[in-house]
């Protein structure tokens, strides 16, 4: 590392906002960030993500109260930078008690409260009638359902205009909602 | 809007027919009407279940997509004129019979006819997903089948070519319960 300032050095031109304020940030961050990446991973469970989310957060707050003169002892920023770790570490831990807390709670308030609709329709059922359904009208709802095609499209494959696309279309879903018995 | 959702509309939003200030009508009328959100469900539930439906013809990505699902119970590579003998595969498994070379470098587009032992058709498949290069058509058969088809097929490829339609290559399939 060819930089020669010190940590307390980078933090007070920060602090006084120097003209090379912006570079110092920028070499604060290069110092810091991997440090506050390695105290989110030993205490958030190694969660990559929240060790990450934990880190940007811990670099603003430190950023933000260096320029605004919040850091009492620029001489042990990396103290500040522990505690504001710790704290955010902590709240963290918190908000995911309370997120999972939320989610064992609404799983068995909501289990039974209503079905989903994809389990409303038994799939193999509705694959037996496309099979019975005249060939137009099932290679239509493939068109449509599945190659995501227009109607301009699915007009043209099955050599017909848009508006009878249409036509055959409620025709093939009344067919299949009838032999489904949806 | 005001008006409740018929189905016949609620149908063209699912396939994608709507334009986009329809879709959005739609879209707030079923989240400020509870009958016809309720209403609306089963329908939901079908065109979920069409999108996930194995179709006759698959393509190859489809293929590998439902063997890496477990769905293939086996697959039968077939080659031009030849006759082959096969059991209806289990329910809610696939028999894909691998439609193997036939010439389709040229074609346009390619449909299959489903023909008795005479070579008459009884039902056809056009337009069909198919692998130009290695010359193949993969036929995803299910046990269901059994009930809806004659038992024992010819599958004719045709090859569209311009305007022309050619018939390619006849594959028998003499499919045992």
């Amino acid at each position: 590392m060819s930089q020669p300032s010190s940590d307390a050095d980078i933090a007070r031109r920060i602090a006084e906002g120097a003209a090379d304020a912006t570079s110092c940030e920028a070499e604060l961050c290069r110092r810091f960030l991997n440090r506050a990446r390695l105290y989110g991973l030993k205490h958030l469970r190694f969660d990559v993500t929240a060790a990450e989310d934990l880190a940007q957060q811990v670099m603003m707050i430190l950023l933000e109260a260096l320029r605004t003169g919040r850091v009492e002892d620029l001489e042990r920023v990396d103290r500040f930078m522990l505690g504001t770790c710790r704290n955010v570490a902590h709240s963290m831990r918190r908000a995911e008690g309370r997120v999972l807390e939320t989610k064992r709670r609404l799983s068995t308030e909501l289990a039974g409260a209503s079905t989903p609709p994809w389990d409303l329709v038994e799939s193999r059922r509705v694959e037996e009638c496309l099979g019975a359904l005249p060939p137009r009208e099932s290679r239509l709802l493939s068109l449509l359902f599945q190659e995501g095609a227009t109607a301009a499209e699915a007009a043209e494959k099955l050599g017909t205009t848009p508006g009878n696309v249409r036509v055959i279309h409620h025709r093939a879903i009344a067919r299949l909602r009838d032999c489904v018995g949806t | 809007m005001t008006e409740h959702v018929s189905s016949d509309r609620l149908a063209d939003y699912l396939a994608g027919l709507l334009d986009e200030p329809d879709n959005e009508e739609l879209e707030a009328h079923l989240f400020s009407c509870q009958p016809c959100a309720i209403e609306s469900e089963r329908l939901f539930g079908l065109a979920a279940a069409i999108r996930e439906a194995v179709p006759p013809v698959i393509t190859a990505e489809r293929f590998e997509g439902l063997e890496r699902e477990g769905r293939i119970a086996e697959v039968n590579p077939m080659s031009p004129g030849q006759v082959v003998e096969v059991r209806f595969p289990p329910a809610e498994k696939l028999l894909v019979h691998r439609l193997g070379g036939s010439d389709l470098s040229r074609a346009r587009r390619v449909d299959v006819a489903l023909c008795d032992l005479e070579g008459e058709a009884f039902s056809r498949l056009d337009d069909v997903p198919f692998d130009a290069a290695g010359g193949v058509v993969l036929l995803a058969c299910q046990r269901h089948f059994a009930d809806l088809f004659p038992h024992d097929i010819v599958f004719r490829l045709e090859v569209v070519l311009g305007g022309r339609r050619e018939e390619a290559s006849r594959y028998t399939v003499l499919h045992r319960a």
